[in-house]
């Protein structure tokens, strides 16, 4: 068994190898593609994510292998164990009531979305850096909910974890969600995303950037979905 | 069947028994059966301290009951049956030679049972297993520059980390211990005699060595040389999905899982240790350590049942 995961975050890939390596899972990371994440959702664009990069890996490794070695796509897929490889796919963001749901499946660019009257009506990325865009992120949200007052300031945490097999069937899949609000500015200087702007209950009303890692894995929305996965795991192995 | 709840102590000790050691004390209740006491001890090697500490086996009960029922929930396969206020109802789990001899205690055969029978009855390694989140306890005290090392830059997942002291580890650690016994008659003076040889040492102090090179902490295993008792791979999924599965409990009452000391048979598939705040570290976020390590930095007896108590109310929601 061993599980392919595309992405180019680290943070991401770490917390899978802690789960997937105890258990003597291997873990391959793949080169991302972009698929056109069409959902109106997290959940729909997790699912989207997963079925592509479930064929991604199935048709392009087992097609590569198939011209290096002259054999056909069949023994390449037996070669490669493909019945045995599953990938991982996940699409997380900040949902707020008050704005529409958004930023929600565009939470990533956020930033890079083009405003009409405070609606999003379309996208251009600009290709900043991930700290860059992150601080964008939450000054757009913050310049948004202006003169919204409590109670309308709640928001979540949302993500959906999904694993496919190399054929595009979802085999897995798990959300989670954090609830709280969004503050008034960004403050502290730990976590990622939109932490700075997120507080909750069980923050004790700080901000999600002033708790500690250990503090913050207490009360994920990640946490949720990643118990599950390994819960599922659990019975896949014995199987 | 014996009913555990009502057993008598004078009843209990008229059963055969299986085996003794400084924490437990098992005797055969037939059918495959064994009945439990957990003894009032609480021992560190760190400080070597091991004492008495009457009531402290309450509060291991309790937290083994509950902790048993998490593990039930997550589909892990646990000897024991029904853990009561003084005794444990278990399957047998037959002990390794090794321990019947350290302990000078006659290897037991159950009466009731055919060699089949016995054959086909959960063995245990002479070994107990640990699962370690953070670096803590011996890994970070026996491995000197351990923490503040690096970790390779060429590591395909962890490249770029560094451990810290106390720090969370990349990955849940699983490791494998041969159990020693807690002295080892002898060893101090044959050491003392290497050691100390034509050295003018006062005799009060050449006994103090003698005594504390007695001392004998259980030692790492080579993953080839415990797999020889142990299906390791199966034991290693075991442990990590136990460990994940309590940790997952202790978060959901603000408690942080640093480490676990797990007893697990031949076969890495079934559980069958206490599972206690004698036998792992636990930390509250606002209330600091639930475990024994109160005894390891010379706390009372007072302060280990306090401590033991308080993790039992949050396990149970009577604090929060």
């Amino acid at each position: 068994m061993r599980f392919v995961f595309g992405t180019t975050n680290q943070y991401k890939v770490r917390e899978l190898a802690a789960i997937l390596r105890p258990l003597g899972i291997a873990l391959d990371i793949t080169d991302p593609i972009d698929p056109e994440e069409t959902g109106d959702t997290i959940q729909e664009n997790a699912r989207i994510k997963a079925q592509a990069y479930g064929r991604y890996v199935g048709d392009t490794f087992a097609q590569r292998l198939m011209v290096e070695r002259r054999c056909s796509l069949a023994d390449a897929r037996r070669f490669l164990c493909l019945d045995q490889a599953w990938v991982i796919s996940e699409d997380s963001g900040l949902v707020v009531p008050a704005l529409d749901g958004l930023p929600g499946p565009w939470s990533a660019r956020f930033d890079d979305g083009v405003f009409e009257g405070g609606r999003l009506v379309g996208h251009h990325p600009s290709g900043r850096g991930r700290d860059e865009i992150d601080l964008a992120n939450n000054r757009r949200v913050i310049e948004l909910m202006q003169g919204i007052q409590q109670p309308h300031r709640t928001a979540a945490f949302e993500i959906c974890l999904v694993v496919a097999d190399t054929d595009g069937n979802v085999l897995f899949e798990s959300t989670g969600r954090a609830s709280g609000w969004i503050l008034p500015d960004l403050i502290g200087n730990d976590g990622f995303g939109y932490d700075p702007i997120f507080a909750s209950d069980t923050s004790f009303g700080k901000s999600w950037a002033e708790l500690d890692s250990m503090r913050k894995n207490l009360i994920s929305h990640r946490r949720k979905v990643l118990q599950d996965f390994t819960a599922w795991l659990a019975v896949q192995i014995k199987r | 069947m014996i009913d555990d709840h009502t057993l008598p102590m004078e009843e209990f000790k008229q059963l055969p028994l299986v085996i003794e050691g400084e924490s437990k004390e098992v005797r055969y209740a037939g059918n495959g059966l064994v009945v439990i006491f957990f003894k009032p001890t609480v021992y560190s090697f760190t400080q070597n301290r091991c004492a008495v500490v009457p009531g402290s086996n309450v509060p291991r009960l309790r937290a083994s009951k509950i902790f048993v029922d998490v593990l039930a929930r997550a589909g892990i396969r646990h000897a024991y049956r029904e853990v009561g206020e003084q005794f444990v109802l278990a399957d047998l789990v037959m002990p390794h030679e090794v321990e019947f001899r350290k302990y000078g205690i006659d290897p037991f055969v159950p009466p009731d049972l055919t060699d089949d029978e016995i054959t086909a009855l959960p063995h245990a390694p002479p070994i107990e297993i640990i699962a370690k989140r953070y670096l803590t306890g011996t890994t970070k005290h026996g491995c000197v520059g351990l923490a503040g090392s690096r970790v390779r830059a060429s590591h395909p997942f962890y490249a770029g980390m560094s451990l810290s002291g106390d720090g969370a580890l990349p990955e849940m650690l699983i490791r494998f211990d041969w159990r020693n016994p807690l002295t080892n008659p002898g060893q101090g003076e044959r050491m003392a005699q290497q050691m100390l040889v034509d050295l003018p040492v006062p005799e009060e102090v050449r006994a103090a060595i003698v005594t504390y090179s007695d001392r004998c902490a259980d030692a790492v295993l080579p993953l080839q040389l415990a797999d020889l008792f142990i299906d390791v791979e199966q034991a290693q999924r075991t442990a990590f999905m136990t460990a994940t599965a309590l940790e997952a409990f202790l978060a959901t009452r603000n408690i942080v899982f640093y480490d676990l000391c797990l007893f697990i048979d031949e076969s890495g598939t079934l559980v069958y240790g206490e599972v206690s705040p004698d036998c792992g570290r636990y930390r509250h976020l606002n209330l600091g350590s639930l475990d024994k390590d109160v005894w390891r930095t010379g706390g009372s007896s007072a302060d280990v049942i306090r401590k033991w108590q308080l993790l039992v109310d949050l396990l149970t929601g009577e604090v929060r």
